[in-house]
C-alpha cells in the first residue's frame, strides 16, 4: 500500500506531467488562437505595440507564445516521469520482501494475576521468520486504557534481519479492578524510503486479572505492627466469661479451679481463695451481602459506590480471616451472581478476590434471591451484613428479603451508600446548584427514610454512608457484631 | 557520542552538503557578480533588486489592475446588451398578452447585431482598447510576478531545507523539494533561466548531462538522500533516545532514598523553637519532600509519589533476580538497529534506484532506441512515427510502465501471501478425495468413530491463541 509520502510524490509527478502537458497544451492554442480567429468577423489590430495576430482581449495570450518552444514541456515530464517511476520502482520489490505473515510476535507477562497498584512486566518477542531483511519495522503493543505505562515503551522501531529475534519490555502499572486484554498487536513494514507499507493486526491477547487494591489491607497491617497492639481494633471482647487473655473479674474460688488462675494477691488482702476470671472470645459466622446492580456503579470513576464497598468487604474479610472468624460473601444483583460460603483460609480469601476482581455493575438487586440462595445452603443462625445502595428494587423486596432472614434468626446490618454523596462534593456546588442537589437530597431521604421504617420494624439496623466513612461504618459493624456475639458459632 | 548518533550525523551531513551546493548553484548569481567572477554556469540569472530595479516595480500591478477592471467592465458590458436583446426577443413571443405586448419593440435581428457589435473591437464594449500596449504591460507585470514569487520563494526552501536537517521531517524536505521545482519553472517561463534549457536526448548520458535536466536530477537525488536520511533518523533516534531516556529512569529508580518521616520528626525537633517557625517548618518539610518526590522523574514523565516509587524499586529488584536481561529488555537495547548495516545498505540501495529510475526515464523520454530494437520488426508503423516524441506517447508510456510495476507487486503479493499454495492444496485434496478408491468407497462412521476421530484431531490441532500468534 502507498503511503502518505509515497502518494506525495506519485502526485507530485503526475503534477508535473500535467504541467508539462498543460504548457504544451497552451503552447498549441496560442498558436492556433490567431489562426483561428484571423478570419472575417474579426478586425485585427496592428497599431501600437499590440501583438499582431491576437484579438482584441486575447492580448494576454501573448506570455504564452514562451511555451511553444519552452523547455517547460520536456522539464516537467521528465522531472514527473522521475517522480512517478520512483513512487513505483521499489514496489515489487517490497512486496517480495515485506510480508508481514513473516513475523511472529510473541507476548509474555511476569503474572497474570496482580493487585490494583501493582506492576507488570510485560515482554514481547519479535522474530523475523523470513530470510530476507526488513529494513523498517514497527511493532505496537496496544495495552487497555486503564494500564499506565511506568517503565519502557510498548512499541519498538527497528530493522530485522533474516531469522533475527529481537525483544522489548514495559512495565505496567494496573490501576483498577477487573479482567484485562492486553493486545492486539500492530506490525507495520514500510520500505526504507517509506513510500510503501503494510500493516496486520494480530488479534492474540493476554488477560491479566486485576484484584481490588490490596492498599487498605496493608494500611492496616502497617499500623497494627507500628502500634504494637496486635490488631488495629483491638481484641474484640464479648462480656461473657471464659478463656480469652483479657482479665474480666474475681471469683470466689470453686472447686475445679485450675489452679494457676488463684489470685494469690487477693488472697493476701481478703484472706479468702480468688480466682481470676478472663472475658471469653466467640467466633462468629458472618455473610455479607454485596450490591452490585447497576445503581452502585454510580460515583466518581473509579471511586464509585461499588469500588468503596469492595474495598469494604476486602478488608471485614481480612480482618475475619485474621480472627478466625467464618466469613462468607454473596454477590448480587437481579440474581445471586456469585458466593463464597463462610470458611477460613488463604484458600478462600484468594477466591473472594476473584470474586471482587469481577463484579460489575449491572441490572437490579433483588436481595429476596440472594437471602433465600444462602438460607437454603446456611440454615444456622448467621450474622448478615447488607452493603447495598436500596435504590434497585423497591423497597417490599428489601421488606420481604429481611423477613425471611429474621425468621430463621439472623441478625441483619445494612451499610447503604448514600448515593448522592459519592457523586458530588457539596462544598463544590454554586448556591444554585447547592439548592437543587439539597432538593434531591430530600428526595433521596425521604424514600430512604420509608424503607429505613419498615426494616427497623423487623430489627434490621441500617447505617447510612458517605465515601469518607463506609470503610471505618463496615468495620465497627462487624466488629460491634462480634463483641454482642452476632451469629456465634 | 553513540554509534546510532554518528550515522545520524553523517547523513545529515551529506544532505547539508548537497543541499548547499544546489542552493548556491540556484541563487548565487548576485553575489558572484557582484564580486566579479563569470556566473554564468549558474542557474538562474540576477534577481536582485538593485540591478535591475525595473523588476520590482509596483506601479506595475496598478496598470494591470487597471488593464484588468476595463477588460472585465467591456466583458459585463457586452453581456449586459446581450441579455438585453435576448429579452426583448422573448417579450415581443408573448406580446399576445396585453399591456406586456406594448413594451415589445425589438425584433429578432436585434440579438445577432448585438452580437455582431460585440465582436468589434472598436465599438463601446471594449473600453481596454484604450490601452496603447497591453502586451507589455502584461509581460511587464509577469517578469514582476515571477521574481517577486521566485525571491519570496527562496528564504522558504531554503529555511525549510535547514528545517528537514533540524527535526528530520520529511515534510520540510518535500516543500525545499516543491519550492526549487517552482523557481525553476518560474524562472524558465520569465526567461530568468541562465543556463542552457536546449535538451539533447540522443543519448541517456547527453540527455542527463543538458544543464537543465542535470538540474533536476540533481534535486531529485537530493530529495532521495532527504528520504534516505530521514529513513536513518527515524529508526536510530528515537531508539537511541528511547535507551538514554530509559536508562536514566532505572538510574533514578535505583538510587531513590525515600525522605523518611522520622527524620523529618527529628529535623523538626533540632529546628528553631518558636511556634510560627515549627509551624511553617511542617508546612516546608512536607512541601520539600513533596518536592524531592516529583524530582524523581522529570518533566514530561508521570509524577509518582514515594510509596510507588519503592514498590517499583522493589519490583525491579525482583525482576533483576529473576532475568538478568530486564533492564536491555526495558531500553529495548537489542531491538537497536545494526548501525554498520545502516550505512552498508545505503549506497547501493540508492545507486541502484537511482539508476533504474533515472534509465526507465529516458526510455520514457526518448523511446525510439527501444522501438528500433525491440518493435522495429513488429510494428514498422510505429518506428516511423511522429507521435513518439510527442508529450502524449510519454505519457502513455508512463502509464503502462507505472501499472506493470504496480502489476508485478500484487502477483509477487499474492505468490508469496502463500494463497497459492493453499489454493493447490484445496484442489489436490479434492483430486485425491476423487481417485482414492479405498476412501470414497469407505463406510459411513458411526458416531462413536466420529467422535473419536474429533478427539484425535483436538489433540493435534493447535490451539487458538497459537493460531493467532503464527
Amino acid at each position: 500500500m502507498l503511503s502518505s509520502r509515497g502518494a506525495f510524490i506519485a502526485i507530485g509527478g503526475i503534477l508535473l506531467l500535467s504541467i508539462g502537458l498543460s504548457a504544451k497544451g497552451i503552447g498549441t492554442v496560442t498558436t492556433m488562437v490567431p489562426i483561428l480567429f484571423g478570419g472575417a468577423g474579426l478586425i485585427q489590430q496592428t497599431e501600437g505595440n499590440q501583438t499582431a495576430g491576437y484579438p482584441a482581449g486575447m492580448e494576454f495570450l501573448g506570455i504564452f507564445e514562451i511555451l511553444n518552444s519552452s523547455p517547460i514541456v520536456d522539464y516537467g515530464m521528465f522531472l514527473g516521469t522521475i517522480l512517478l517511476l520512483a513512487s513505483v520502482i521499489g514496489l515489487p520489490i517490497f512486496r517480495l520482501s515485506s510480508n508481514t505473515s513473516l513475523i511472529k510476535v510473541t507476548r509474555t507477562v511476569d503474572r497474570e494475576k496482580a493487585f490494583a497498584g501493582e506492576y507488570v512486566h510485560v515482554t514481547v518477542k519479535v522474530e523475523n521468520t523470513g530470510k530476507r531483511r526488513m529494513d523498517f519495522l514497527e511493532i505496537y503493543d496496544a495495552i487497555p486504557d486503564m494500564f499506565e505505562i511506568v517503565l519502557g515503551e510498548n512499541f519498538i522501531i527497528t530493522q530485522l534481519s533474516g531469522k533475527e529475534v529481537k525483544q522489548f519490555s514495559y512495565i505496567i502499572k494496573v490501576s483498577t479492578r477487573g479482567v484485562y486484554k492486553i493486545g492486539p498487536v500492530k506490525v507495520i513494514i514500510h520500505d526504507r524510503l517509506g513510500f510503501y507499507f503494510e500493516e496486520d493486526v494480530r488479534h492474540f491477547y493476554t488477560e491479566i486479572l486485576c484484584y481490588p487494591s490490596y492498599e487498605d489491607i496493608r494500611r492496616m497491617e502497617a499500623l497494627s505492627k507500628r502500634r504494637q497492639q496486635g490488631k488495629m481494633f483491638g481484641a474484640h471482647r464479648t462480656k461473657q466469661k471464659g478463656m480469652g487473655d483479657d482479665f474480666h473479674a474475681l471469683a470466689k474460688y470453686y472447686p475445679g479451679a485450675p489452679f494457676k488462675s488463684l489470685d494469690w494477691k487477693a488472697f493476701g488482702k481478703t484472706g479468702e481463695l480468688m480466682v481470676r476470671e478472663f472475658e471469653a472470645e466467640k467466633n462468629i459466622r458472618l455473610v455479607v451481602f454485596l450490591d452490585h446492580s447497576g445503581s452502585m456503579g454510580a460515583g466518581i470513576p473509579y471511586n464509585t459506590k461499588l469500588d468503596f464497598a469492595i474495598r469494604s468487604v476486602m478488608l471485614v474479610m481480612k480482618m475475619a480471616e485474621e480472627r478466625q472468624d467464618l466469613a462468607g460473601l454473596i454477590t448480587f444483583a437481579d440474581r445471586p451472581t456469585s458466593y463464597l460460603p463462610p470458611g477460613g483460609g488463604k484458600s478462600s480469601f484468594f477466591q473472594l478476590l476473584e470474586i471482587l476482581a469481577l463484579v460489575e455493575p449491572q441490572g437490579r438487586s433483588d436481595p429476596l434471591a440472594a437471602v433465600d440462595y444462602v438460607m437454603q445452603r446456611l440454615p444456622r443462625a448467621s450474622f448478615y451484613i447488607f452493603i447495598t445502595d436500596l435504590e434497585s428494587s423497591d423497597s417490599e423486596i428489601f421488606t420481604e428479603a429481611a423477613k425471611r432472614a429474621r425468621s430463621t434468626k439472623n441478625n441483619i446490618t445494612v451499610i447503604s451508600p448514600f448515593g448522592p454523596l459519592f457523586e458530588t462534593k457539596i462544598t463544590d456546588l454554586t448556591t444554585t446548584e447547592r439548592a437543587i442537589a439539597e432538593a434531591i437530597f430530600e428526595e433521596y431521604l425521604g424514600y430512604r427514610k420509608q424503607v429505613e421504617d419498615r426494616l427497623r420494624g423487623l430489627g434490621v439496623e441500617i447505617i447510612n454512608v458517605g465515601p469518607d466513612d463506609i470503610l471505618p461504618n463496615v468495620i465497627k459493624t462487624y466488629m460491634q457484631g462480634k463483641k454482642a456475639g452476632k451469629g456465634s458459632v | 557520542m553513540p554509534a546510532g548518533q554518528k550515522v545520524a550525523l553523517f547523513f545529515r551531513m551529506l544532505y547539508l552538503f548537497l543541499f548547499i551546493l544546489t542552493a548556491l548553484w540556484l541563487f548565487l548569481y548576485s553575489f558572484l557578480d557582484i564580486i566579479g567572477i563569470d556566473p554564468s554556469f549558474l542557474v538562474l540569472i540576477g534577481l536582485d533588486p538593485v540591478f535591475d530595479p525595473s523588476l520590482f516595480d509596483f506601479t506595475q500591478v496598478l496598470s494591470i489592475i487597471e488593464y484588468l477592471m476595463l477588460l472585465v467592465q467591456g466583458i459585463i458590458g457586452g453581456l449586459a446588451a446581450l441579455t438585453f436583446s435576448i429579452l426583448a426577443v422573448l417579450i415581443n413571443s408573448v406580446s399576445t398578452v396585453p399591456f406586456i405586448s406594448d413594451m415589445a419593440n425589438a425584433d429578432y435581428l436585434s440579438v445577432f447585431s448585438t452580437i455582431q457589435e460585440l465582436s468589434n473591437p472598436s465599438n463601446n464594449f471594449f473600453p481596454h482598447s484604450t490601452i496603447t500596449n497591453p502586451a507589455t504591460i502584461i509581460e511587464d507585470f509577469g517578469n514582476f510576478l515571477g521574481a517577486t514569487t521566485i525571491l519570496t520563494l527562496m528564504p522558504i526552501t531554503f529555511l525549510s531545507g535547514l528545517g528537514f536537517l533540524k527535526d528530520g521531517d520529511t515534510k520540510l524536505a518535500i516543500y525545499s523539494f516543491l519550492g526549487f521545482q517552482i523557481i525553476i519553472i518560474i524562472a524558465i517561463f520569465t526567461e530568468k533561466i541562465l543556463i542552457s534549457t536546449s535538451i539533447d536526448s540522443s543519448n541517456i548520458f547527453t540527455m542527463i548531462f543538458s544543464p537543465l535536466f542535470f538540474m533536476g536530477f540533481m534535486l531529485y537525488l537530493l530529495l532521495e538522500i532527504a528520504f534516505q536520511t530521514s529513513y536513518t533518523l527515524n529508526i536510530l533516534e528515537p531508539m537511541t533516545e528511547r535507551e538514554k531516556r530509559i536508562k536514566k529512569h532505572l538510574k533514578r529508580i535505583r538510587t531513590y532514598v525515600p525522605v523518611s518521616e522520622e527524620a523529618e520528626t527529628k529535623a523538626q525537633e533540632a529546628g528553631v523553637k518558636s511556634v510560627q517557625s515549627t509551624k511553617f517548618g511542617l508546612l516546608a518539610s512536607s512541601y520539600l519532600r513533596e518536592m524531592v518526590e516529583r524530582r524523581v522523574f522529570k518533566s514530561g514523565e508521570e509524577v509518582i509519589d514515594s510509596k510507588s516509587m519503592m514498590r517499583l524499586q522493589s519490583y525491579l529488584t525482583n525482576l533483576n533476580q529473576t532475568d538478568p536481561l530486564t533492564d536491555q529488555k526495558l531500553a529495548a537495547k537489542t531491538a537497536q538497529p545494526d548501525t554498520s548495516a545502516l550505512i552498508k545498505h545505503f549506497i547501493p540501495t540508492m545507486i541502484i534506484r537511482v539508476i533504474a529510475v533515472v534509465f526507465l526515464s529516458y526510455i520514457i523520454m526518448s523511446p525510439q532506441g527501444i522501438i528500433d530494437v525491440f518493435f522495429a520488426r513488429a510494428f514498422p508503423a510505429l518506428q516511423q512515427s511522429l507521435e513518439l516524441s510527442q508529450p502524449e506517447f510519454r505519457t502513455i508510456a508512463i502509464l503502462n510502465i507505472t501499472l506493470i510495476f504496480i502489476l508485478i507487486s500484487v502477483i509477487l503479493h499474492y505468490l508469496s501471501s502463500g494463497r497459492t499454495g493453499k489454493v493447490l492444496l484445496r484442489v489436490v485434496q479434492q483430486i485425491d478425495t476423487l481417485v482414492d478408491f479405498e476412501r470414497s468407497t469407505k463406510p459411513i462412521q458411526t458416531p462413536g468413530d466420529a467422535g473419536e476421530e474429533e478427539e484425535k484431531e483436538e489433540e493435534g490441532a493447535p490451539t487458538d491463541a497459537e493460531e493467532d500468534i503464527s
